[in-house]
This record gives C-alpha cells, structure tokens and sequence, in this order.
C-alpha cells in the first residue's frame, strides 16, 4: 500500500512535470511579453535592457528552469490586472469550484443511479429506450445552450430558482446541474451495462436460486460490484468538470476559478492562466489518487 | 471462487480501458470547454470591463454651469444647455423639493464587469465609475441633461489666467464622522497628480499644476497654463478624506472606501456584488433608497434573464435581439439614451500606408455608414461626421459626412500608389460596445470591396485597451470614447501630440487645440474648434462611424432615466 502511494506520488509528479512544460511552451509560443511591456517608442537597447533584466533573453531551458524554480515555491508572479500573487487569486477561488464541482457530482449521482438501476432491470423495455436516447441527449447538448435553457425555463418561467451569481447555497444548484448533466448520462449508461454484465454472472443466479427476493440481489449483490467502474468514470469526470467549470461559471457568473480563468485568458494575463492550470492538473492527480484508493474499500480484492 | 476471479479479472480489465479511453477523454473535453470558452464562449459575452473610456474622453465635459460662462469659460452649446428636467438629479436644492419619501427598498442593478477596485482614481472605466458616484462626491456635479452645477464646491471664479478659486460647502461630513474641508479635495487632487500613484485619472488633470487649500472652505486650483476646459476635467476626481486615506494606504483604503456621497460602503465580494448603503449625515440629505446593489452579470442572456426572473431592477447594455425580448414582458421597460460615446475606427497614421491621407480618405469613401446603422442597429445610432459630436463643445454644423463612394475610394487609392489596395489588421474589443466586433467586420467588408483587406482581429477590452495606450495598434482598431462634453477631451485623447496624440498628430492641429484649449472667450473658442473640425475631417485620422444608443433594461416600476455618461447613481432613483 504505501509502496503504491510512493508509487503514484512519483507518477503525479511527472504528470504536473508534464502540464507544467506544455503550458509553459503555450506560453513561450504566444510571445516575449516584453513586447507588450514596452511603449512603442522604446529604443532597441530600452527593450534588450528590459528582456534581460526579465530573462527574456535566456535559452528556453533557462527560462523554464526558473519557472520552475519559482513555480515550486508557489510563486508565479504578480497578476498582470490585479495587482496580487497569481496562485493566491486561483487558490481563493479552489474552494468555490471545488463545491460546485461536488455539487455537480451529487446531482448526477441522484439523477444517474436510479436511471441506470432500472434501465439494467427493465432491459430492452420502453424505460430503457427512453432513458438511453435520453443519456444520448446529455450527452451531446452543449453545456453552454443548456445553460441558458435552464436559466430561461426555472428561473424566468418557473421562478424556482435564482439566475446567476453566488449568494448562498440555492445558487449552486443550476450551474451544478448544468455541469454535471453529461456526467449524469455518462454515469447512466456505464452503471446500466456495468449491472447488465453482473447480472449475468454466475454468482447472481447463484442468489437467485438461494431464494433471495429480486431487491436484495440486486441491492445487495449486484450493484456493490457494478458500482466499481462507475466509481472509475466519476473520478475521471472531475477533469471534466474543472474543464468545464470555464463556461458554466461564465454562463451563471459563479465566482470560482472558471470564472477568474476566463478573465484572465481574455486579459492574457499569463501567470493566473498558469497558476489555474497547474492547480487544476493537481487537483485532478489528488482525485484520481483518491479514486484508486477507494478501490480497496469497495473490492477487498484490490490490492496495491 | 473461480468465477469471481474470472469476474475481478474482467472488472480489471475494464477498468483499466476505462482509464485509458477517459484520459483521453478528458483531456479532449477539457481542451474543448476551454477553447470554447475562449472562442465561442466570448462571442456572446460582455467582456469585462466595462471599461475605461479612455481616460481623457471620459474627464472632459463642458463648463456649462452658471457661474463657469460668468467666468468666461466654455459655456456648452445650445444641446447641453438645461431644458426638460426630469426631476432628480440637477442642483441639489431642487433635487430635494422633487423627491419621493424615503423608502426603506432596495435597487439592484447588473453591469457587465465587476470594479477592479474601490480606489475612485484607479478604475476608469464607465462601470467603475457609476459605482463610485454613489459613495463619492466631486467639487462639481452633472445633472441628467450633462449640466455642470454645484456639488462640494459652491461657487468658482478664475481669479486669474491660471487660478481657479472654488468656494466649498460647509458641514459636509465624511461616512466615518470626519468633516469634510478643503484639505480633503486638495490632497485628492494632489494625490492623482503625483506621478507616484500613477493613477488612471492622471491624464485628465494633468494641465493642473497643484491644488492648494487656501483656508478651511476655499480651494485654489492652479493650472501650469490658462486652461479654458478646466472645471470639465475636474469631474472625475472624487473627494477622498486625506488624513484616513494616508494613515489607512492606498491598499487598504481601496478595500474599505470612505467618501461623502450619498451612500456608504458596506460590502464588495469580488465577482459577486458590491452593496451599498444610505448614509443618513449626507449633505444633500437622505437617499430615497436604503441601499443599491451592483452585481456583475457577464452573459448578456444571463443579465436579461435575471432582470425578467425579478432578481434585479436595472440591467445595463442590452443587446439589440434582447431589447426586442423584454420589450413583451408587462413588467419591464427598454430604456434607451443617445449616448455620448462616439463609435469610430482609428488608423495609426504613423504606419505606412496610413501616413498617407489620400489612403485615409479612401477607407472614409469606402464604408457605407448609413448601412451599417440600419442593418446592425435597426436605425438606432447617428452617424457622426466629424470628430467632436453634436452634443459636445465645438461640433460645426456644417460639416457634412463623408458619402459612400467606392469608386471615389478606389481612384483615391490608385492616386496614393495603391491601385490593389493593402494589407491591415483591425483590432477591435470585443463586448464592450453594442455589435462591437459585428460593425468591425462590417468595415472590414466595406473595405475588402475595395481591395483593402483588414484582418479583424477580436480581444479583451483591458487587453486591447493596455495595447491602445502602449502605443501598439499596427493598422486599423475600432474604439469608443466619450463621456464628456467639451471637445478638448476628444482632442486631449486622441490628437494631441502633447497629450495623446497616439496615432495621429500634426503640428497644424496641434497648434489649434492649444489656441483653444488656452482661450477663455467662447465665441473665440468656438471659431477654433470650427478650424479644427474642417481640418481633421481633411485629415482624416479615423474612418468616422457614429455615435451609439445605450440601451438598459428596467423594471416598469423604477423612477429613472438614464443617462447619457453611463453613470448609475442611486440618488436619482425611486420605487413607484
């Protein structure tokens, strides 16, 4: 077990490695700010003296040696629009994303779990089909439209809930369903063919002829090993959902880190778009680490 | 037991695909949602910031108050002169007379961006302002119809070419207690004027030489020249209370503002709201409303959408295909104002070919104007013929727009050694005007016609902004400016080599906006600004567009106009 974690500690770092040198290329390949630092009647030596003093004028190893060197210390530089660390603006909104995020994972889970236990059960009924064309719908429906619908048709027509904004827990509940919609119908279909496939197996029939009533076997028996790779699928979505959290936030002008990343895109302001993606390549590297030691709760089998 | 490790097995398996196919998966997904969110996402997306007219444009207003043509100082044209109040606003004794009852509602109002922060002097967009407005005063207020008149200053006189002396309102207090005395403005002044605080609202004041508190009630202005736009410039400089300011620093005090407006701070939450709330000591006395509420609402849609689920009162720029949306709702109104802001697209006329003014002209000749107004905004925009508009100080009347004619553009082209026009970008904002990035593409496609391809090029308004002040527009850019109301601001911010004359100045229009700048007789100044007019129309440094319509979103039962500088200040404002 520890072996394991030391294991994919090790791994992580490489993972965030990674992250770090393709942002930092990103970056790289988008221009020496200097240009954008300078006023246009700069002479050659102003802006020489400036990139030197910057680096600027170092081999790109160099560069992001020092990106690194200072990375690692949490400091990406000075927020180009607001005047404040970089990671300080991301981290203050980590938390904001996080629950959105949880959110956005719970309401699936509602939605998915009852949608796929019956579709397994009731295989091949009119349920079934419905609720299949359905997972496809979620599936394939920009998140940014649905956004909108949803907006239109609770908080306009039906006044249930508030539009936009972050005021207290109620305002969660639209962006997260908005985020977690094509988590839900990917959740419903792996968790439909997950239980289908168990259902099927010997130990199943094996409870059926014991005489154990349809619900235990189901419940008790088949949905504890059908949920393995559904607990997979969700882990991996996190991704997904810190990925899309940039447009629903924006749509729902919810305060997380969504939000800030697409300000700072928009406002090229480098060091809080890496700060973001970094903090995002971490979180998921923690999560997926979480998911796979979860493994050992739900299937005493898995060993690490 | 065997078939359960043939089952774990396969569970395995399965999982391990899983992983595989997801990752890439996501990483697919999570380059998508933030492409989108780049692309398509910022399409339909009020950028932020609502941004900083530039700074100049937005300082400049005329000197239209009484006791400023006593003085001898640009009195505004008949268009700014005072006809049809609509009750609040206007002097502040009137104001009082008109008012409701002191209600304990609230209004809540959506912008487009949040504030970059409660410094007053260090945001300059027309959103930050209309914040501010509500917690800080200035020595001078414009009323809805863009008078100047009394505020924290109640009489002025310029005792000589260079002093202005400004008489100021006794038993005004601060919200912390502390009254208010010429030391506070003076320092303010002081402070914008240094070239430490580097302060956005600099350029605006920077012909003020010093301020100085000659007693405890009388302000001396100083100019470093005679400075006939003088009481105009003064109109974004808000009163901050000198001692708390420099005890507390600039950080903090931005942070936890403290001014002598008719609200008080109470709360800003970044990207959330900001609140304010009725100071029960303001010197005009009591706001009708107990507080205001400015909510930043990115999303057109989303704003609209809120503004018709009842969660807030006002919201700001709406989009011409929203407009026709609220319009059937019983509950709400579509208000509109001719706005200041003049729309036009800029040339940097130091870059080749644009150094050429035959090359200037032709892209004139080569947009249809008229078009654009009725195909993007259904008619709802005038076109502007020269640079200073007809609500502003120095508009000639007799100037005439420049005709379609792209035959006309094309001989002009071939006379400059163009006969297969050129290559340009034009750099446009996007979401910070109606249609912003529509209209540059309209241009574009005018120009392409005849044989000028001009690459529009979309960006963030700070980012494009920062750029435009940096001096790095390479071709074409589209921009706003406005807000004020004497012609010197337009001058000051775009052709003045002293000033900034970024893109375009010359020693001939140079030496008229200083005549006129300096000339404290208005009829003189008029004829100055008449010169001027004709000849940067000749010069032609911008292809000239029009002036736009801003367009709010309000619910029936709310008493307000609005107005035309963009400002949003609760003291106008009452529930029905």
């Amino acid at each position: 077990m520890l072996a394991f974690l030391i294991r994919r500690l090790i791994h992580a770092v490489f993972v965030i490695f990674g992250v770090s040198v393709i942002i930092f290329i990103l970056m790289y390949l988008t221009g020496d700010p200097t240009s954008v630092m300078v006023p246009n009647d700069a002479t050659p030596e102003q802006i020489a003296d400036l990139r030197h003093r910057m680096g600027f004028d170092r081999p790109i190893y160099v560069q992001y040696g020092l990106f690194v060197e200072h990375a690692v210390q949490g400091d990406f530089g000075y927020s180009y629009r607001i005047q404040q660390p970089a990671l300080n603006l991301v981290l203050q909104r980590v938390p904001m994303t996080l629950r959105l995020a949880g959110a956005s994972v719970a309401i699936s889970l509602i939605i998915a779990i009852p949608i796929g236990i019956l579709a397994a059960v009731k295989r091949n009924s009119i349920f079934d089909r419905i609720s299949m064309v359905g997972v496809l719908f979620g599936q394939s429906m920009p998140t940014f439209w649905f956004g909108i619908m949803a907006i239109l048709l609770i908080s306009v027509k039906l006044h249930w809930l508030p539009t936009s904004g972050y005021l207290g827990p109620k305002y969660i509940i639209l962006p997260a369903l908005t985020l977690g919609l094509y988590t839900s119908a990917v959740v419903a279909r792996i968790l439909r063919s997950s239980l289908i496939d168990v259902l099927n197996r010997d130990y199943i029939r094996t409870a059926r002829s014991k005489g154990l009533v349809e619900r235990a076997v189901l419940l008790r028996h088949a949905l504890k090993n059908a949920a393995i790779p559904v607990i997979t699928v969700v882990g991996l979505q996190v991704g997904y959902l810190l990925g899309g959290s940039v447009v629903t936030e924006t749509v729902f002008s919810y305060p997380g880190m969504g939000l800030l990343a697409i300000q700072a895109i928009r406002g090229r302001d480098m060091p809080v778009v890496q700060a973001f993606v970094i903090c995002t390549a971490v979180v998921i590297v923690l999560i997926n680490l979480l998911v796979d030691l979860l493994y050992t709760y739900l299937d005493p089998r898995v060993k690490y | 037991m065997g078939n359960l490790d043939r089952g774990g097995l396969r569970s395995r398996i399965n999982r391990r695909q899983l992983l595989q196919w997801s990752l890439v998966g996501i990483s697919g997904a999570a380059a998508t949602s933030l492409l989108a969110a780049c692309g398509g996402g910022g399409e339909s997306t009020p950028t932020t910031a609502a941004a900083a007219t530039s700074a100049g444009t937005e300082a400049s207003s005329s000197g239209a108050g009484s006791p400023a043509a006593e003085t001898g100082s640009p009195s505004a044209s008949g268009t700014t002169g005072s006809s049809g109040s609509t009750g609040s606003g206007g002097t502040p004794a009137a104001a009082a007379t008109a008012k409701p009852e002191i209600s304990d509602k609230s209004v809540r109002i959506a912008q487009g961006v949040d504030i970059k922060t409660f410094d007053p002097h260090e945001d300059s967009s027309s959103a930050g302002i209309a914040v501010f407005q509500n917690v800080f005063d200035n020595l001078l207020a414009i009323d809805q119809n863009m008078v100047l008149g009394p505020s924290l200053a109640e009489k002025w006189e310029n005792i000589n070419d260079t002093t202005w002396e400004f008489k100021l309102r006794q038993g005004v207090k601060f919200h912390d207690g502390t009254p208010f005395t010429a030391k506070d403005i003076a320092f303010s002044f002081n402070h914008v004027l240094d070239p430490a605080t580097k302060s956005r609202q600099y350029s605006n004041i920077a012909p003020i030489d010093h301020a100085e508190a000659v007693d405890d009630f009388t302000l001396h202005l100083v100019t470093k020249a005679p400075l006939a736009p003088l009481l105009d410039e003064t109109r974004n400089i808000f009163a901050l209370p000198a001692d708390t300011y420099q005890s507390m620093g600039a950080a903090k005090f931005s942070l936890n503002p403290i001014g002598t407006g008719p609200y008080k701070f109470k709360e800003w939450v970044k990207d959330q709201h900001v609140l304010v709330e009725r100071f029960d000591d303001h010197w005009r006395g009591k706001a009708v409303l107990a507080s205001a509420e400015f909510r930043p609402i990115a999303e057109d849609a989303t704003r609209v959408a809120a503004l018709q689920a009842g969660e807030i009162d006002i919201a700001t720029i709406i989009p011409p295909d929203q407009a026709e949306a609220l319009k059937s709702d019983s509950a709400l109104d579509v208000r509109a104002v001719r706005s200041l802001r003049i729309i036009f697209v800029g040339m940097n006329c130091f870059k080749d070919p644009l150094t050429n003014v035959k090359v200037r002209q032709a892209l004139n000749y080569a947009v249809d104007v008229p078009s654009i107004i009725k195909n993007l905004f259904n008619g709802h925009a005038y076109q502007t013929t020269s640079i200073i508009g007809p609500n502003i100080f120095g508009f000639d009347p007799d100037i005439k727009p420049y005709e379609y004619d792209p035959d006309k553009a094309k001989s002009l082209l071939k006379e400059a050694g163009f006969p297969d026009g050129f290559s340009t970008v034009l750099d446009t904002p996007q979401g910070r005007y109606i249609q912003d990035v529509e209209v540059a593409q309209a241009v574009s496609g005018f120009l392409d016609k005849v044989g000028v391809k001009a690459e529009v090029r979309p960006a963030d308004f700070n980012e494009f902004f920062d750029r435009w002040l940096a001096k790095k527009m390479e071709g074409l850019y589209l921009l706003g400016s406005g807000g004020g109301l004497d012609g010197d601001g337009l001058m000051g911010s775009h052709f003045d080599g002293k000033r900034r004359g970024l893109y375009y100045n010359s020693p001939q229009s140079d030496d008229l906006i200083h005549q006129a700048y300096a000339e404290l007789d208005p009829k003189k100044r008029l004829a100055l600004y008449y010169q001027l007019d004709e000849y940067l129309k000749d010069q032609a440094p911008w292809i000239y567009l029009y002036e736009q319509e801003d367009t709010y979103g309000v619910v029936k039962n709310l008493n307000w106009k609005p107005r035309p500088d963009e400002r949003l200040w609760a003291w106008d404002m009452s529930f029905k």
